[in-house]
């Protein structure tokens, strides 16, 4: 009877070995901005991981690149979101840091992107902020630590492109 | 299976599970240039208790550059970079340090230039001192590698 147990505690605590992060799940939902900006923006993703050590949040760039691009087209911020330059404004995303524990019932995960906005042909950025977000998954959310794990990160990971959008959202951008 | 064996292999199990983990590395941010930095302030992670950023402070000073530490309210005003970080400990007979993440900003924007990690589980576990200057070491030489492009490896290392 303990022996079970244990077993069950320790799949529900480990969040080693989890499946790689999902970018629908990532993108940001119900932000209907509309067109606030007339011109067209390519997004880039750089940094995370594709063969990630064991314990390292399983998030590539390809992936935040995904939910970042589904998350500009359904907000509707520019009139055209592409997924490689050039274009009116590249968006380049960095990311920096994503903390992820190893254990524990309820999982907070932090991550660090950095946003970075230029035209083409000039270097100097236009807007440039790294955006640091939080998420806490719950043993409500799901019981196994594996799962539990990746949805803390994939929703930190939301939570900032999220607020990406929301600051994207407040520039002052001539159409290009 | 008998019951020691059986024991060993939950023991096992728990070991694969928590501590399945070695890694190093840093990382360069596009474009920056970090043989320009000389002075850094290591802003104090608020959670901290432990003096972490006096042991990054000092092996700064250690490899020739000028470093203080404490509150981010508290840095000299002509300094070129901030250092953030933060730790994360565990318990296996000791409480030890399980890793360490370090980020160099520029001190005007606060924007990374570089970042760094280590993390050790247990069984290849260092002091705070060594770790400090595994994750320094290891983003220093990202940025002596690579100061113009930058790159995604830098000096990483699973």
């Amino acid at each position: 009877m303990r022996r079970p147990a244990a077993v069950a505690l320790l799949l529900a605590l480990a969040g080693c070995g989890p499946g790689e992060s999902r970018p629908a799940l990532m993108a940001p939902q119900g932000m209907a901005y509309g067109p606030r900006h007339a011109g067209s923006v390519s997004v880039t993703a750089s940094g995370g991981c594709v063969d990630c050590a064991a314990g390292q949040a399983r998030l590539s760039a390809a992936q935040l690149q995904a939910a970042a691009i589904q998350g500009l087209r359904d907000s509707g911020l520019f009139a055209q979101v592409l997924a490689q330059p050039p274009a009116g404004h590249d968006l380049a995303l960095r990311i920096f840091r994503v903390d992820a524990p190893l254990f524990g019932f309820d999982m907070r995960c932090t991550i660090e992107v950095g946003w970075t906005l230029t035209r083409p042909g000039d270097p100097t950025p236009v807007w440039q902020q790294a955006i640091e977000t939080s998420h806490t998954a719950r043993t409500s959310d799901t019981f196994a630590g594996v799962e539990r794990v990746r949805l803390c990160w994939e929703g930190a990971a939301r939570n900032n492109l999220a607020e990406g959008l929301r600051r994207l959202a407040t520039l002052p951008l001539p159409p290009r | 299976m008998p019951r020691p064996q059986r024991l060993l292999a939950l023991v096992a199990l728990g070991l694969m599970l928590a501590g399945c983990v070695n890694q190093e590395g840093a990382t360069l941010t596009p474009g920056a240039d970090l043989r320009r930095l000389r002075s850094f302030h290591v802003v104090k992670f608020q959670p901290d208790n432990r003096g972490i950023e006096r042991l990054i402070a000092d092996d700064l000073r250690r490899r020739g550059l000028s470093a203080t530490s404490g509150e981010e309210a508290a840095r000299p005003p002509e300094v070129d970079a901030l250092v953030t970080y933060s730790d994360r400990w565990a318990w296996d007979i000791t409480m030890y340090m399980l890793s360490l993440d370090i980020t160099l900003r520029d001190a005007r924007t606060g924007f990374p230039l570089a970042v760094g990690r280590s993390l050790h589980t247990s069984l290849t576990r260092q002091s705070p001192t060594e770790m400090v200057g595994e994750v320094i070491g290891n983003i220093l030489r990202a940025g002596a590698v690579a100061p113009a492009t930058g790159g995604n490896n830098g000096a990483a290392r699973p």
